[in-house]
């Protein structure tokens, strides 16, 4: 399946957030490889370089409150970006700010999904995430 | 002060002018009395001075009579002589009269009767004897000359009170028109001093109706002065308030993430708690004398119940944090103003709240209320909380009875929300404000911020609001409104 071949660029400053999202996600079946960055700056650095940017298809998993910079802006350089701009942008945050909501659909996010503090709907959002994924991946292969 | 002596020195000049004026007016009908007086005595003056030329008349016609009957002898004017001689005789009488206040001119006149007597005697005499037809006799006395030289000093006499009667007049004239002149010089010094008056008061009060207008200058430009402090105060304020908004939506965010971990992760302990709980049990099964009692105590009920209390723990945390959330949301949200009936407001949160009423027995009744000028959805937020908690926290057993009234207070708006319900404690009536905090049995759900947050709201739309209540028999918030909110379309 060429689904294997995109990869999960995670941009998620909380360690204990990653884990979370990253067990859920394996957990849903999803076996893609997983980039985690946890800054703004190495994330750009890294979405940037030549040797991903165009390289293949990518799925963007984006947190909104990062130390260095807001996730928005982060946002908004991807979808300004020629090649990025095709990649999936997935805004998982503690936000539920209906503005905030507003604005990252409007810079061109994918999916909204807000942590929750419960647990369950956590994990069944992430679960629903990597249905998400599973649909997503087929016309992001054709792309490419 | 001054300005206070200053506004009482016109009232002053305006009475001193007044009585002026009446004084003036008093002198003058006095010189107006004092002239008809002095009128009156030069018309004295004449009666005396025609009663005197009378007299001299009928002395001159009894001579003239009594001589033409010593030539003529002619009945008739005998009869004439005695008239004449009797009038002249009256005529004194008359004159003495007249002249009571005069004694000098009483003097005259008591130095004319012997003479007028005399006259008159020898003119009677003559007649007598010419009547008894000795005319020769009678013509003898006329020839002694005696006769002519006592009419004579008569007519001096007369002269003499003529002359000083005519002096008399003389003085009393002058005298009148002296009062005259001063009559008219009384006027218009009089007439002077008022005017005089009057300008010193119309420029007293010019003046302080100056000073009045230059401290009510003071005064706008004071209150410029505060207006633009109270601008300054209220960005600063503004400021700080935003700044503690802004705190409060990044704490809440902060707050939160950690808290994902912290249930996520007691999730995920809970998970392999259940896969430790699996094996326990397959090991009981084969090897009973394996786990000890503590480990069994730790695996059954230590671990479930501590995830209990971190997750219940946990969650009460998530909610007070949404709280804050939503209060420093609710305070970074733009207010527009528009025209509120809020008679209908409170009416549809009447009916929006109306299963509730019923559930819980209560009747909300609504006077109607003034229109006021606000952002809808915070007066909204603001009396459904009212309302809500007014039927939530009843007095058990009694019917609930919830009451919205409201009226104009100049610029203001009050309205009035009571009810018959448990009441509200005094010590508690400034805690029920405080965010978390609630009063009274806690049987009701509730996190502790509805009044908090609409005494943000109600501080936010520019208004107050005060809580008066007797516990067991009910409470009263007094919401007051700006009529129009000049804030509500800022920010």
């Amino acid at each position: 399946m060429t689904g294997k071949h995109v990869t999960i660029v995670m941009i998620e400053d909380d360690d204990g957030h990653a884990r979370l999202i990253e067990k859920n996600v394996r957990r849903a079946g999803v076996c893609n490889e997983i980039v985690h960055r946890t800054d703004g700056t190495s994330a750009l650095a890294y979405l940037f370089d030549e040797a991903v940017r165009c390289a293949g298809p990518m799925l963007v998993l984006l947190d909104l409150n990062l130390p260095d910079m807001s996730g928005v802006s982060i946002l908004e350089k991807i979808k300004a970006d020629e090649c990025l701009r095709v990649a999936p942008v997935i805004v998982l945050t503690t936000t539920d700010d209906q503005r905030e909501i507003q604005r990252c659909y409007d810079l061109g996010a994918n999916v909204y999904i807000t942590k929750p503090v419960d647990y369950d709907a956590f994990s069944n959002a992430i679960r629903q995430l990597g249905l998400f994924l599973s649909v997503m991946q087929v016309p992001e292969a054709v792309g490419s | 002060m001054s300005d206070r002596e200053g506004g009482r020195r016109p009232v002053i000049l305006l009475a001193v002018g007044f009585l002026l004026l009446l004084a003036v007016a008093g002198v003058n009908a006095w010189l107006a009395q004092e002239n008809r007086r002095q009128n009156d005595l030069v018309t004295h003056t004449r009666d005396v001075q025609l009663l005197a030329n009378k007299l001299l008349t009928a002395m001159v016609s009894a001579e003239a009579s009594q001589r033409n009957y010593l030539l003529v002898g002619d009945a008739r004017t005998l009869a004439r002589f005695r008239d004449s001689a009797s009038a002249a005789r009256t005529v004194l009488q008359a004159l003495q009269r007249a002249t009571k206040g005069d004694s000098r001119q009483q003097g005259r006149l008591q130095e004319i009767r012997p003479v007028l007597t005399e006259r008159l005697d020898i003119l009677e005499r003559t007649a007598r004897l010419a009547q008894a037809g000795n005319t020769a006799a009678a013509m003898e006395i006329v020839r002694a000359g005696q006769g002519i030289a006592l009419m004579r000093t008569f007519r001096a006499q007369i002269a003499g009170v003529e002359e000083a009667e005519e002096r008399l007049l003389t003085v009393r004239r002058g005298r009148a028109e002296s009062l005259v002149d001063l009559l008219m010089v009384l006027s218009v010094l009089g007439l002077l001093l008022a005017a005089g008056m009057a300008i010193s008061a119309v420029a007293a009060m010019l003046r302080y109706a100056r000073s009045l207008e230059s401290a009510n200058e003071a005064v706008v430009s004071l209150n410029h002065d505060l207006e633009a402090k109270v601008r300054e105060r209220t960005a600063d304020l503004q400021a700080a308030n935003d700044e503690i908004q802004r705190f409060a939506y990044i704490v809440s965010h902060d707050l939160r993430s950690p808290l994902v971990n912290v249930m996520g992760f007691t999730a995920e302990l809970d998970a392999a708690g259940g896969h430790a709980r699996a094996l326990l049990d397959r090991v009981e099964g084969d090897r009973p004398d394996l786990p000890t009692r503590d480990e069994q105590l730790a695996i059954r009920e230590d671990l479930p119940e501590a995830l209990g209390f971190i997750r219940t723990s946990t969650s009460k945390m998530d909610r007070l944090i949404n709280a804050i959330l939503k209060l420093s949301r609710e305070g970074r949200r733009t207010l527009t103003a528009e025209r509120i009936d809020m008679t209908a407001l409170l009416s549809d949160i009447a009916k929006a709240l109306h299963q509730q009423a019923e559930a819980a027995e209560a009747q909300v009744t609504i006077d109607p209320l003034p229109a006021l000028t606000g952002d809808r959805l915070a007066l909204d937020q603001v009396f459904g909380n009212l309302v809500e908690n007014a039927i939530k926290y009843l007095q058990p057993g009694r019917p609930g009875v919830v009451h919205v009234s409201g009226r104009q207070r100049g610029p203001l708006v009050e309205i009035t929300v009571t009810d018959n319900g448990r009441g509200i404690d005094k010590a508690d009536r400034e805690r029920v404000f405080e965010l978390f905090r609630r009063a009274g049995v806690q049987d009701r759900p509730g996190e502790g911020i509805g009044l908090a947050n609409v005494r943000a709201l109600v501080r936010r739309l520019g208004g107050t609001i005060e809580l008066e209540s007797e516990p067991g028999q009910g409470s009263r918030f007094i919401v007051t409104l700006p009529s129009v909110n000049k804030e509500g379309a800022g920010e």
